[in-house]
């Protein structure tokens, strides 16, 4: 197959070379060139712009202004074939500044003929070729790297966990870091947040940290199943343990570590307990006395020493309290003077920000030091992940009690009987009325009956759980399936005249209750919340209008 | 399920056994009422025992309830206990369903 014809562009002002080139061309035989030519330096910026040609020749001297000018120029507006510079002169400074301005290559004008002109230009197309392969090579790596990272690092943070608003932001750096973080709950109002960095940049980081979240996740379900026979949860010091134990082996052998923290959340308890291993320190603001302090610990990172005992400490936090997880790209993004954003710069933000929610803190805080950067762009991700102890609005349940049954319709009266049995309690004062009991009960037994009708479809040998809570005047009874999705507010409205057999126990659950609501967790299953309070009725509100 | 049944005059009163008529029961009360609907014209339910009824044991009595009528019969009710009447006021059934206080007022009420 025949070659494609290779264009040329020639800046030259000596029309004497143009015509001297054009015969250098001519003579060379198993290629096809075709020659355009520029003769001042204006009209061959715009041609090498226009990014028409394969290879541009480019002389030294173009009136007042020189080829190597023009070769920058040339770069910086997006001219992507190479570029040849053409001098009369030997002097080898030039050349050495027209290759570290971004040509290709250099030809002595007095010295050329036909087969050193033919050999440049292919030395110069070649080397392009090489060089584009490199670059999309590298935009890839950036790709996977970047949908490793949000498909599998970067999980958004649980947001029903009673008395923590939890958000975490992460803006991208040139290359995949090897940040990650995740969560592991246990019951309403207890969390552990991991937050790591791997050693190391680009797929092998990321790859490594998407590992790591895996391990965490596995060991703390192993840990609590081995753990459950003594009724507790893992310590986050024994969390650390055992995702060292497991990862450092292949740490070593591929020269990495990872740097993190792991802390646990308890809000019932008011206590954060955690363990750094070498991770940037965890910035806890307490705005009630303005002071600013630094969750430390002593250990190494992760994958340095295998015989390191990692500790946890603990601290105390308070309501409205601040703490902000981050990635050394926050605190060490320069500014153009090479002045870095540092503890000054985030401090300054969280307590300006502090009132704010843990979404727009985490923002505040990549902002200011994207800014701080100048937004041209920072060597590492710049990461935060913002924990904010907040009064939900909800009070904790006075007393608790919960019930897994199977999907038999006999079971249904089981969870009647508790709930009648429950809503005796004292802790409920003022105590529902036998009416107000009454229409719960009913509402609970409606709505057992459609999770086995609608979300089981009869099958018996699934489970329900109900769950309930005791509050000051108020019962909250809470079903939960893992069937079929059914959502009560599909349900069209009754028909009243007798005329059909069914479809009045959404209705009677809506009216029976002072308010419920339905969802579908993380976890895929129904959820449906019933909650009765204790208005002092002895009977029905008369029926509303047919 | 079996139905305690009795006649005053022409009228039958069925017993529907308690304490609860729900979803786990609701079929078993259809099948049993059954042979009675083949017979009778004029039947009362007698509610005294339950103390439990949901949407489900409705719909078995609204079923009974339209049988009888397509026959030209009819169903009442007697015996029922508050809570029951509140979910029969909650879905207007109250309205589609005569209820008295006793199964001899029931009966009469036929005459």
């Amino acid at each position: 197959m025949a070659e494609q014809p290779v264009r040329v562009l020639l800046i030259d002002d000596d029309r004497d070379y143009y015509l001297l080139t054009r015969e250098l061309l001519w003579e060379i035989e198993d290629s096809t060139y075709i020659l355009d030519w520029s003769n001042d330096y204006a009209s061959g910026l715009e041609a090498a712009r226009s990014n028409a040609h394969d290879v541009i020749l480019i002389d030294y001297m173009l009136g007042a202004r020189t080829g190597i000018d023009l070769v920058s120029e040339a770069l910086a507006s997006g001219c992507r074939a190479p570029m040849v510079l053409l001098t009369n002169q030997t002097d080898k400074s030039i050349a050495r500044a027209a290759v570290s301005a971004g040509a290709a290559d250099y030809l002595i004008k007095g010295r050329i003929d036909a087969y050193a002109l033919d050999r440049s230009i292919r030395f110069a197309r070649e080397r392009r070729r090489a060089e584009d392969a490199i670059e999309k090579a590298r935009t890839r790596e950036i790709e996977i790297g970047a949908n490793i990272q949000n498909a599998l690092l970067l999980s958004e943070p649980p947001e029903d966990v009673r008395g923590l608003d939890i958000a975490a932001v992460s803006r991208p750096s040139q290359r995949v870091d090897g940040d990650f973080w995740c969560f592991a709950r246990y019951g309403d109002s207890e969390l552990d947040v991991l937050i790591g960095d791997v050693m190391g940049k680009g797929v092998p980081a990321a790859l490594f940290a998407a590992a790591s979240k895996m391990v965490f996740g596995t060991n703390v379900l192993r840990l609590i199943l081995l753990l459950r026979q003594y009724a507790r949860l893992p310590d986050p010091e024994e969390i650390v343990a055992a995702l060292h134990h497991s990862m450092t082996a292949n740490l070593a052998r591929l020269g990495s570590f990872i740097t993190l923290c792991c802390a646990r959340f308890e809000v019932r308890k008011q206590q954060i307990t955690f363990v750094d291993a070498g991770h940037m320190r965890t910035l806890h603001y307490r705005p009630s006395n303005n002071r600013i302090t630094y969750l430390e610990g002593d250990n190494l990172p992760i994958g340095v020493s295998s015989t390191e005992l990692y500790t946890q400490s603990r601290a105390a936090f308070e309501q409205d309290d601040v703490f902000v997880f981050y990635s050394d790209g926050v605190t060490e993004a320069r500014d153009g003077n090479g002045a870095m954003f540092g503890l000054e710069g985030l401090e300054a933000t969280v307590r300006a920000t502090a009132h704010l929610s843990a979404r727009e803190i985490a923002d505040s805080i990549c902002d200011a030091a994207m800014k701080h950067a100048n937004h041209r762009g920072t060597a590492d991700d710049v990461t935060c992940l913002v924990v904010r102890t907040v009064d939900d609005g909800n009070e904790w349940p006075l007393q608790t009690t919960s019930m897994e049954v199977t999907s038999a319709p006999h079971e249904i009266d089981s969870m009647r009987r508790l709930v009648d049995w429950f809503c005796d309690k004292q802790a409920i004062d003022p105590p529902l009325t036998a009416y107000e009991k009454s229409t719960l009960v009913l509402a609970v037994s409606e709505a057992a009956s459609n999770i086995l009708h609608h979300a089981y479809w009869g099958t018996r040998d699934r489970r329900v759980q109900v769950t309930l809570e005791a509050y000051k005047g108020e019962v909250r009874v809470e079903l939960t399936d893992w069937g079929r999705r059914f959502d009560p507010n599909d349900v069209r409205a009754p028909d009243f005249d007798g005329t059909r057999d069914g479809g009045f126990g959404v209705y009677i659950i809506s009216q029976s209750v002072d308010d419920y609501s339905y969802s579908r967790d993380a976890l895929g299953r129904n959820r449906l919340l019933l909650i009765r309070r204790a208005h002092g009725r002895h009977e029905a509100e008369p029926p509303p209008p047919h | 399920m079996t139905l305690k049944t009795r006649k005053i005059d022409e009228v039958m009163i069925v017993g529907v056994p308690g304490p609860n008529l729900d979803i786990s029961s609701s079929d078993a009360f259809k099948i049993a009422m059954a042979p009675i609907l083949a017979s009778d014209r004029k039947v009362v339910l007698d509610l005294g025992d339950v103390e439990f009824m949901d949407s489900s044991a409705l719909g078995s009595f609204l079923t009974c309830l339209r049988q009888l009528n397509a026959a030209g019969g009819d169903m009442k009710l007697c015996r029922m206990r508050k809570t029951i009447r509140n979910l029969f006021e909650l879905v207007r059934m109250h309205r589609v369903f005569e209820i008295l206080d006793t199964a001899d007022e029931a009966a009469a009420s036929f005459r």
